[in-house]
């Protein structure tokens, strides 16, 4: 990866139509931590990842990517930096290899053949997500938790420092939803800047670095989700409210299923399943 | 690595192993069938006299007539309007990700006739009128396909729908002109349907030129693109591919193919549609059928084959009078693609 240039978004106002969704948004992901978005449903997450991924263009305001502003880059260069998982995809009739390799588009030249170093991009990015079983057979007939890890590995081939991810989880089994929060845990310790749009407030909250809640078209609160105020504005938000329990239960849950061969942070992997929810609803 | 694996570049397959051979093999057809074309008809033209009109030997006035005036003309543009109109047809369904897409169902091709019998309208002596007015017609009416069903929330069936509609206006258009002035169609029925008959020396081969070969550039230098589109929008723009765009350019391609067809030949209707899913299934719905450059490959040469296979029969069935390349069409293609989607794999032929 090169350098550790931060995204910064000021005043970014955006919508669809006649409506306007986000109307002024002043945010900085942290950079090489996971942020996760929450906020109600409308609240503008995806419009703000969308925003972010450069799909769609504000009205007002400016994102920026250390000193450039991200509407002057080229596409290409663009999709260099940024990497964007939307929540609903096509199912395209190809296979898994073929799919995860057109993650390397960004960096093909115009006669598009793979060199080896995107090869090995490809391998690796199967590995993390562990689809290297999958890669011959046609995405078509994968599950949706499968078809899930697929989508990320061709994130990861895309080899950018920002990722943007729009309800990963969403629609999967708990299973499938603890793959690809351990994939996302992966991402954030290469040091990688995740941002995040998560609908479950467990986990976003047991997962995330930082939390950005949005509210209104604006983002509330923006820091860690062991501050008082990360619970408050979810109450009030939401009209929920939120107990912050041991944090890294979940991750270890995920990391203990495999043996507990990953370094889990704090704490030992223990054997024990999910422990129970801790946040009230 | 786990397996010495074959890892399949976006743009070339030179690796799926069966596309180029199919290919190959569909090239070889097309081949084989061009030369039975020169050869047969209602007169029977010896091999030795094919051999010596190519070499450039001796042979009899009338053979040799037949030949370059008729016979090689007719060949040639049988195999130029099949292939570009199964290329059409597979830019259109991988740029619209529509099964049901092709030059006749999206009203391309009645697009192309309305301009083409509205350049003959106009400027009757100039044959090169109506070789130029189909672009416009052909690209007008897709683009108008195109707007309408973005209007009405582009769905898969939105765009057939309004393809219909516009056909069936256009072609409206047609016969009220026709009707009024039946003098500038040789033959009205072979242009509606599609025949070969009014092809005489080279004259609309070669104005249809430059369509066909804009078209087939434009299919090869997209091919690589529409494999990303195929992943979606949001997706293929967020890989830096300017989505809308290529889309555009992929449908405009194919208008510009089926509107080249449809000067020479008239508005055949069933190639487009059923050519890319023959191909499809010929590639066994492998990886080399999701991808655009060898599905092209194999399509071209299939229509190709296909509308030579019947304009002979057309020629030598009822000879010495001809039937529209149209009818054996229709009588080959229809049960062969209701074959298809009885046998095709849930989600194959038509997904």
């Amino acid at each position: 990866m090169n350098g550790r240039a931060a995204m910064r978004i000021f005043g970014l106002e955006a919508g669809y139509g006649g409506d306007l969704v986000l109307r002024g948004v002043d945010f900085s992901p942290a950079p090489g931590a996971l942020t996760v978005l929450v906020g109600a449903n409308g609240s503008g997450k995806s419009t703000l990842l969308r925003v972010m991924a450069g799909l769609l263009l504000p009205r007002a305001g400016e994102v920026r990517f250390g000193e450039q502003s991200l509407y002057a880059l080229h596409r290409k260069a663009r999709a260099r930096l940024v990497g964007y998982f939307p929540q609903t995809r096509p199912i395209p009739d190809m296979t898994a290899r073929t799919l995860i390799a057109h993650g390397r588009y960004p960096q093909l030249r115009f006669a598009g053949a793979l060199s080896a170093r995107d090869v090995a991009h490809v391998a690796r990015a199967a590995a993390l997500t562990r689809t290297e079983e999958l890669l011959d057979k046609n995405v078509n007939e994968l599950s949706g938790g499968q078809r899930q890890r697929v989508y990320l590995a061709m994130l990861l081939t895309q080899d950018t420092e920002i990722l943007l991810l729009d309800e990963p989880t969403a629609f999967l089994d708990i299973r499938a939803q603890m793959d690809v929060l351990e994939i996302v845990a992966k991402l954030r310790r290469e040091g990688r800047t995740v941002v995040a749009a998560l609908h479950d407030l467990q986990q976003a909250f047991s997962f995330a670095d930082r939390v950005a809640l949005l509210e209104e078209g604006r983002i509330a609160f923006e820091g860690p989700p062991d501050r008082p105020a990360a619970a408050a504005g979810v109450r009030r938000a939401l009209g929920v409210s939120v107990r912050l329990g041991d944090p890294g239960a979940l991750f270890r849950y995920t990391l203990a299923r495999d043996g507990g061969a990953v370094d889990a942070g704090n704490g030992a992997p223990e054997n024990e399943p999910l422990a129970a929810p801790q946040a009230e609803y | 690595m786990k397996r010495s694996a074959k890892f399949y570049t976006p743009m070339f397959s030179a690796d799926a192993p069966p596309a180029p051979l199919l290919a190959a093999a569909a090239a070889f057809l097309t081949l084989c069938l061009m030369l039975c074309s020169l050869f047969v008809g209602a007169v029977r033209i010896p091999p030795a006299e094919v051999l010596a009109w190519a070499t450039g030997g001796a042979l009899p006035a009338r053979s040799r007539l037949l030949l370059s005036v008729l016979r090689w003309p007719r060949t040639l543009a049988c195999a130029l309007c099949g292939a570009s109109l199964a290329v059409s047809g597979v830019l259109l369904q991988n740029a619209l990700g529509n099964p049901l897409a092709g030059p006749s169902t999206i009203g391309v091709n009645a697009g192309a006739g309305l301009w083409f019998v509205i350049g003959a309208l106009l400027f009757p002596h100039v044959p090169a009128v109506r070789g130029a007015a189909v672009l416009p017609g052909a690209m007008g009416n897709a683009c108008l396909v195109m707007l309408i069903s973005r209007r009405a929330g582009a769905s898969r069936l939105t765009i057939v729908l309004a393809g219909v509609a516009l056909s069936a206006f256009s072609s409206a258009v047609i016969d009220a002109i026709v009707t009024w002035r039946p003098d500038i169609l040789v033959d009205r029925a072979a242009f509606s349907i599609g025949g070969f008959a009014g092809v005489a020396a080279m004259d609309s081969v070669f104005f249809a030129l430059p369509c066909l070969c804009a078209g087939f550039a434009g299919a090869i230098l997209l091919a690589g693109r529409l494999d990303i589109l195929r992943l979606g929008d949001d997706v293929a723009s967020s890989l830096g591919l300017p989505a809308r765009a290529v889309r555009l350019s992929a449908v405009l391609c194919g208008a510009a193919l089926a509107a080249g067809a449809v000067s020479i030949c008239g508005m055949i209707g069933f190639v487009g549609l059923i050519v890319p899913h023959i191909a499809r299934r010929a590639l066994r719905g492998g990886d080399a059928a999701g991808k655009t450059l060898p599905l092209i490959a194999v399509a071209a040469f299939a229509g190709a084959s296909l509308v030579l296979l019947c304009d002979l029969l057309a020629r030598t069935l009822f000879a010495p009078y001809e039937a529209p390349v149209g009818i054996p069409l229709s009588f080959l293609g229809a049960p062969f693609f209701l074959y298809l989607l009885m046998t095709g794999k849930r989600g194959r032929v038509l997904s």
